[in-house]
This record gives C-alpha cells, sequence and structure tokens, in this order.
C-alpha cells in the first residue's frame, strides 16, 4: 500500500543572486536585495508562511490573486492498493502543508556545483495536517554512512542525487502553474511592467520614508528587464529578472533515507521514501519561488 | 589628440597600455566598493544603508565592465599576434605616471573625492555640457552635436606620429592625453595599419587565444553563454570590423562616445556623475563608507612613486589576511596570464581555468577577502582599516612550463587552503565572530577548490 501526495505552491528563498557570494547577507551585485527594513538573507526555502524569516513583500495597493503567497500544501492525495491495482482519495491529506527544514539551494559560485543545478542541502521532510498536526518527518543524508558529512566534501554522485536533472527556459509548466498567460519572453516582460506598474501605485501612497526606499530598489531593478548593456548582440536579449519567470530546474528525484522522526500514518520505515518535484517560476522580486511535486509513502499493511 | 599608430608594434605596446589601464581602474573602482558600509551595525540608518548599496552596486557594475573591456584589450592584444598582458606597477603613484592623462593610480575609500577622480577618468573630451547625461528622450543627431564626433570610422583627423608624440612626453613617453584619446588612436590605428598591410597580414593571432561570451562561444560550460546576465559583453576580435567593435564598445560603455542615446545614462562617465551628484546634495550628510586608510599595503614596493601616501598594515593578524588576499590575486593573475596565453591547451583545460578563475576566485575570495579587511583595523597603534592592496610582489607574471603548470596551480590553492585554516585572527576572536565565520567559509571553499583542482573536477556535481 503507497500514500501518493500531490504538493505544489510557492516558497520564499531570502538569498544573494550571483556574482555575490552565497554568504553575502542583503546582496550588492547581483539582482536580489534585503530591503530597507528588512532582515538579513537567510538563504532558507521557506515552504510556509509561518515559518520563522518569512518575510512576504507587498506587490500593490490591493492584494491580488496571482500575487506569489507563501504556502506549499498537498492538492491531491491518494491510496494506492498495489495488489488490487486500486486508487482511492484520501481527503484526509488535502490542504496538509509540507515543509523541508532549514534546507538550501547550495551551489556556492561555482565551487560546488556549476551552471546554477543547484543541489537541496540538507534535506529533511515534514508533513503537517492543515491544523498543524506533525504527521510525518525524516531525514536524507549525503552519505548514510557518514550523516556529518558536509556538502563541501561530497562526492559527485552524492551531488547528483540531490540535483535537478536539468533546466527548462521558458516553461509552459511553470506559466501554467503561476499564471502567467504564456511561456514567452514578452509575456514575462508583461508580468514585470505590470508589477512595477503596481508598486509604483503602492509608492505614491507610501509615507514611511525606509518603505518608500525599499519600493523604490525594486521599482529601479524592474526597468532592467532587457540588456542594456548588451551592445553588441541586436534586439537585446532578455535580463534574467524577467527570464526567470519561466524557467524551471526539473528532475530532483530522491529516496528520502535517513532517521525517521515522525510517522503518524504507519509509513514503511525500513524502506526510502521517493521524493520528486521541480522548481521555477522565480520571482526575483517577490524572492519566492514555485515548487510542485510527489511525496511516494510506502505504508506497512494494515495502516 | 590622436596619436597615430601605423605599425603592429605601435599597435601592440599602445594595447599593453590599455590593459594595464583596465587592470588599474578595475583595482581602484573595486577597492572604493569594497569599503562601504553593509550594514546598520556600522551607523547607518535604514533608508542610508539603502542608498549606500545603490551606490555600492552601481560601482560594482563599472568595475565588472572594466574587467570585460581588459578582455576586449587582450582579445585586440591576441587577434594581431600580440601576448596576454598583466603587468601594472604597484599602488600609489604619481600622477604624472601616465603623463598627461591624468590617472592617479592610488586606492581610496568611497568618499565625494574619490568619486570626483572616477569621473574625471571616464570623461569624454573635450568635457561635455551638464546636460550630456541627461539625453533620454534628445534626438541622436543632437547627441552627437554635443560631442566631438570620433573621426576614427571616417575621415580621419591629422594625427601626431606616435614617435614625434612620444618624445615630447617624460616622463614615461606617454603621448596619450586620456582614455579616449588612447582608444581613438588605436581605433584610427587600426585602420592605418589594415590598409598598410592588408588585414590577413595584420590579424594573424591565434582566435582560441581569445575569451568571449554569448551564445556562440565555445566555452559554453561555465556560464559563458550567458555571460551577458552579468552586466558584460565580450566579443571576439578576428578582423577590422571586429577590433573597431571592441574598441567602439569601450568607449560607449566608459566616456559614452557614441553610445546610443537611451545608453547614455549607464555609462560609466554619466554613472560617477549621478553618484557624485547625490553625494554632494544629500540631505542629512552621512559616511558611507568605513574608515579605510589609503593605499593600505603589506610592504613598500621598488615600483612605487608615490611611497608617502603609502599605509604600511602593521597589525599582525590583518597582515596576514592581507597576504592572503595578495597571493589569491597572484593566483588569480598567472591563471588568467595562461588562459589567454593561447596555445598549448586544451579546450577543456580552458574551460577548467574559467570555472576556477571567474566565479570561484573573483566571487568568493577576492570579494569577500577585500571586504573582510576593510573591517579590520591596520594598525597596532593608531585608527584605520586595512584594505585590498592589489599588490604584485615581483615580476611574477612569468609561468613555469607548460608541463609543470598544472601542478604550479596545485601548490598555490594548497598553500592557499593551508593558510586560511590557519589564520591567527581565529586565535584572536570567538568562533561565532561575523568575520571568522566569512573566513572559515572561505576555507572550506578553499580546500573544496583545491580537492576539485587535484583531482580535475571529478567531484564536481552534474553540470
Amino acid at each position: 500500500m503507497w500514500l501518493y501526495l500531490a504538493f505544489e505552491g510557492y516558497f520564499q528563498m531570502r538569498m544573494a543572486t550571483d556574482p555575490d557570494a552565497p554568504d553575502e547577507p542583503r546582496g550588492l551585485s547581483g539582482y536580489t536585495f534585503a530591503l530597507a527594513g528588512e532582515p538579513d538573507f537567510d538563504n532558507l526555502l521557506h515552504l510556509q508562511p509561518d515559518e520563522e524569516g518569512v518575510c512576504e513583500r507587498r506587490f500593490g495597493v490591493t492584494p491580488q490573486p496571482s500575487d506569489p503567497r507563501v504556502g506549499v500544501t498537498v492538492r491531491q492525495a491518494q491510496r494506492f492498493d498495489e495488489k488490487k491495482l486500486v486508487y482511492k482519495d484520501a481527503p484526509d491529506y488535502l490542504g496538509a502543508r509540507v515543509s523541508f527544514v532549514k534546507a538550501q539551494l547550495v551551489e556556492r559560485n561555482g565551487i560546488v556545483i556549476r551552471n546554477d543545478l543547484f543541489a537541496i542541502d540538507p534535506l529533511r521532510v515534514q508533513l503537517r495536517k492543515k491544523r498543524g498536526a506533525l504527521v510525518l518527518d525524516r531525514e536524507d543524508f549525503l552519505d548514510l554512512d557518514n550523516p556529518e558529512l558536509p556538502i563541501t566534501k561530497a562526492t559527485s554522485a552524492m551531488l547528483s542525487r540531490r540535483q535537478p536533472q536539468g533546466l527548462t527556459d521558458n516553461s509552459v509548466e511553470v506559466a501554467k502553474a503561476t499564471g502567467l498567460p504564456d511561456a514567452s519572453d514578452d509575456s514575462c516582460i508583461q508580468n514585470r511592467i505590470i508589477r512595477q506598474k503596481n508598486l509604483e501605485a503602492l509608492l505614491k501612497r507610501t509615507r514611511n520614508p525606509v518603505d518608500r526606499a525599499a519600493l523604490e530598489t525594486r521599482i529601479s531593478q524592474l526597468n532592467i528587464l532587457r540588456q542594456w548593456w548588451n551592445l553588441s548582440e541586436k534586439g537585446k536579449p532578455i535580463d534574467r529578472r524577467a527570464h526567470q519567470l519561466t524557467l524551471q530546474g526539473y528532475g530532483w528525484s530522491i529516496d528520502i533515507n535517513g532517521p525517521i522522526h515522525a510517522n503518524k500514518i504507519g509509513a514503511d520505515e525500513n524502506t526510502t521514501w521517493p521524493l520528486s518535484f521541480w522548481m521555477g517560476g522565480w520571482d526575483g522580486d517577490a524572492l519566492c519561488a514555485y515548487i510542485s511535486g510527489y511525496l511516494s509513502i510506502p505504508l506497512v499493511a494494515g495502516s | 589628440m590622436t596619436i597615430e599608430l601605423t605599425t603592429r608594434e605601435e599597435l601592440i605596446s599602445t594595447l599593453h597600455l590599455a590593459a594595464e589601464l583596465e587592470h588599474n581602474l578595475m583595482c581602484q573602482y573595486l577597492f572604493a566598493a569594497y569599503t562601504m558600509k553593509r550594514s546598520t551595525s556600522e551607523g547607518l540608518d535604514e533608508v542610508q544603508l539603502e542608498k549606500t548599496r545603490g551606490w555600492g552596486a552601481l560601482v560594482t557594475v563599472v568595475a565588472r565592465q572594466e574587467m570585460c573591456h581588459m578582455g576586449l584589450v587582450l582579445n585586440l592584444l591576441s587577434s594581431i599576434g600580440g601576448t596576454p598582458y598583466f603587468r601594472r606597477p604597484n599602488f600609489p603613484q604619481r600622477k604624472d605616471h601616465y603623463g598627461r592623462m591624468g590617472i592617479k593610480s592610488e586606492l581610496t575609500p568611497f568618499n565625494a573625492e574619490t568619486i570626483r577622480r572616477f569621473q574625471g577618468y571616464e570623461a569624454p573630451h573635450p568635457p561635455p555640457g551638464p546636460e550630456f547625461c541627461s539625453t533620454r528622450g534628445i534626438s541622436k543627431q543632437e547627441l552627437r552635436a554635443q560631442l566631438v564626433a570620433p573621426q576614427v570610422f571616417g575621415q580621419r583627423p591629422a594625427a601626431t606620429p606616435a614617435s614625434t608624440a612620444a618624445k615630447t612626453k617624460p616622463p614615461r613617453e606617454i603621448p596619450f592625453t586620456s582614455v579616449q584619446d588612447l582608444y581613438q588612436s588605436l581605433a584610427t590605428g587600426f585602420v592605418t595599419v589594415t590598409e598598410k598591410i592588408g588585414e590577413k597580414n595584420l590579424f594573424i593571432g591565434d582566435v582560441n587565444a581569445e575569451i568571449w561570451g554569448g551564445p556562440n562561444t565555445p566555452y559554453g560550460e561555465g556560464s559563458m553563454d550567458d555571460l551577458n546576465q552579468y552586466g558584460l559583453d565580450i566579443i571576439q576580435v578576428v578582423d577590422l570590423q571586429s577590433a573597431l567593435d571592441a574598441i567602439v564598445e569601450i568607449i560607449e560603455e566608459g566616456e559614452g562616445i557614441q553610445a546610443p542615446p537611451d545608453y547614455i545614462e549607464h555609462t560609466h562617465y554619466c554613472i560617477f556623475t549621478e553618484i557624485l551628484k547625490e553625494l554632494e546634495n544629500k540631505g542629512r550628510r552621512f559616511e558611507p563608507a568605513r574608515p579605510v586608510m589609503r593605499n593600505p599595503l603589506t610592504r613598500m614596493h621598488p615600483d612605487i612613486t608615490a611611497p608617502r601616501e603609502v599605509n604600511i598594515i602593521t597589525r599582525p593578524e590583518t597582515r596576514e589576511i592581507a597576504g592572503l588576499f595578495n597571493l589569491t590575486y597572484e593566483l588569480l593573475l598567472m591563471m588568467m596570464l595562461f588562459l589567454y596565453g593561447g596555445r598549448r591547451k586544451s579546450l577543456q583545460q580552458s574551460v577548467d581555468l574559467m570555472n576556477a578563475i571567474f566565479f570561484p576566485l573573483m566571487t568568493m575570495f577576492i570579494r569577500p577577502l577585500s571586504e573582510t579587511l576593510t573591517q579590520l583595523p591596520a594598525f597596532t597603534n593608531k585608527k584605520g582599516n586595512a584594505g585590498p592592496g592589489f599588490e604584485l610582489s615581483q615580476e611574477m607574471l612569468v609561468l613555469p612550463q607548460p608541463g609543470n603548470l598544472w601542478s604550479a596551480f596545485q601548490k598555490y590553492f594548497d598553500i592557499l587552503a593551508w593558510q586560511f585554516d590557519h589564520l591567527w585572527i581565529y586565535e584572536l576572536r570567538p568562533a561565532d565572530d561575523e568575520i571568522v565565520q566569512r573566513l572559515r567559509y572561505m576555507a572550506e571553499n578553499m580546500n573544496r577548490l583545491a580537492n576539485d583542482w587535484r583531482t580535475h573536477w571529478k567531484d564536481v556535481g552534474r553540470s
């Protein structure tokens, strides 16, 4: 028997972007910043809005349904009886909250990982029922024989296990998930122009000088949607600030292998739990991106 | 005044000067950017910190583009058979070191005086009016009318022969009056020498010695295919047209000569002009930079012509980190020299070098070490912080035999990893000290880099 949980939603990751180093606390030479009035970056993947360190921004005068709001939840849940080959809905798990505790996307500007194929580390998955009760909690180790191994000492095989298979530009899957009309560069640019207009409207109503300084930085970053410095290529290619709205890292697939800290659903503790997901739609203004994936839990008989 | 360059040798020696200047300016800009305060705990309020970060971001963009210009100059050199050039004298130098170009080589913290100096380096000649940097919406014709149209691509101006001009310009016999003048002379020179000996005979260099980015780069692995995402635009030089394109790009980005109207505000000159305006007009005055000393060095160097302007770092633990910075910088330059040296290396070796230089060494060591130094006291007996001296301790840019080169780089990595692991400051400050933590992070990364170099990147993740 298996329990299949399909989860998705926006998560926040407040981190510097290259060429800033990953330990850069507020951002300087990349395009993401800890703004006036905000705490330093923590680099953590926050899948739930009530986690310590989440710092959600305003996107205009009035919140819109399309605004990125942190919250990764189970949207589909089914039990699968592998003997009878029967699927059955498991509504108890709808709306359950998924967390990756203290996880980061690591590459260290090419020292550990190249070409933006970030490895996720550390990895500890938690599942809480809609009202907050913890039902599952399991860790994954880079090296089962050496749980303390830091990622800077991991081998290629250990790293690959935690990496995506690749990147897709202009991903239709991402556009669909985040509500863009399509996955074209024009749609990405249009989305950023609308965001900028909404922020300008918000700025007009904002009196607090700290909030104004933060908004002014965000608005000026949204001026850079095409590469103004690119004098040799005609037509000015799209800048990463817009392009990454439809960039997808696909194919993370990790059989979670480590100790189990909570198991309230009768999960089989003698085997690994497959976790797979993609991440994409990085919104550098919101410091949010979208995740969509599956957690597959083998269940012991009778549970 | 445009100087006439009529031979390959004159082009090469002028390109050497151009490489030296780009290198020199880049160091000055980086130094200033890394002196800036980065936290409210350094005495800034939230709004001041936001403003300071904005200025810092702009100065680092300009510094990155100076790296790009240096790359273009190295490609120009390679294209006509020249060798890569990474020499420059140590800081500080007297103002007449570069003749009448008015370039004062010194490392100074971010402030109005420093930005005014930078603005001067990047100024178009003759100096434009105050409307120059607000040309958005002005027609191209109107813009051109504000400039002295550089005539290198059409009718060439009456030029002074290089040999005659050189005789009248002691002490370094640099005949140019500005950076713009140097590049305009180069553009004219490329046209002249091409006409004289033919394009095929001028562009005899090994195109494999050039490094360029963008969609068609052979160095796709290592982020070179999307190099433009970082504000850089490095093209390959193979003929007269591409040589002129490279020179035009440098002048457009720097001084703004011939730049499209909607580009002017992004030119180095206008960026510095705008920062200066804000610095001088800001309502409540505040100090955006750390109290960093001018020209903080670990020792006096024989090539320094302004020794009284040097501040020798005497605090031992700071001096040790300054030495570590200089060794990292030396390794970076040696690797660059081999990368641009062309021959006797495979494409994969070039990619390996880029994978070590462009992101890891520059962003994970040079910058954080610089920022760390500007937080540390320079002296034992007086106030003032240190900074990155970009010291070249010897005529070090001589490479070992190719067969020994890889192991020579390994030796550097291993020494650096050991030094990072054994800094004295670890004994003087608590383990949770912000600076100690940052240095420990760098130590981890240098150890990883050293191991990866040893195993030829066998343990790097999927790419």
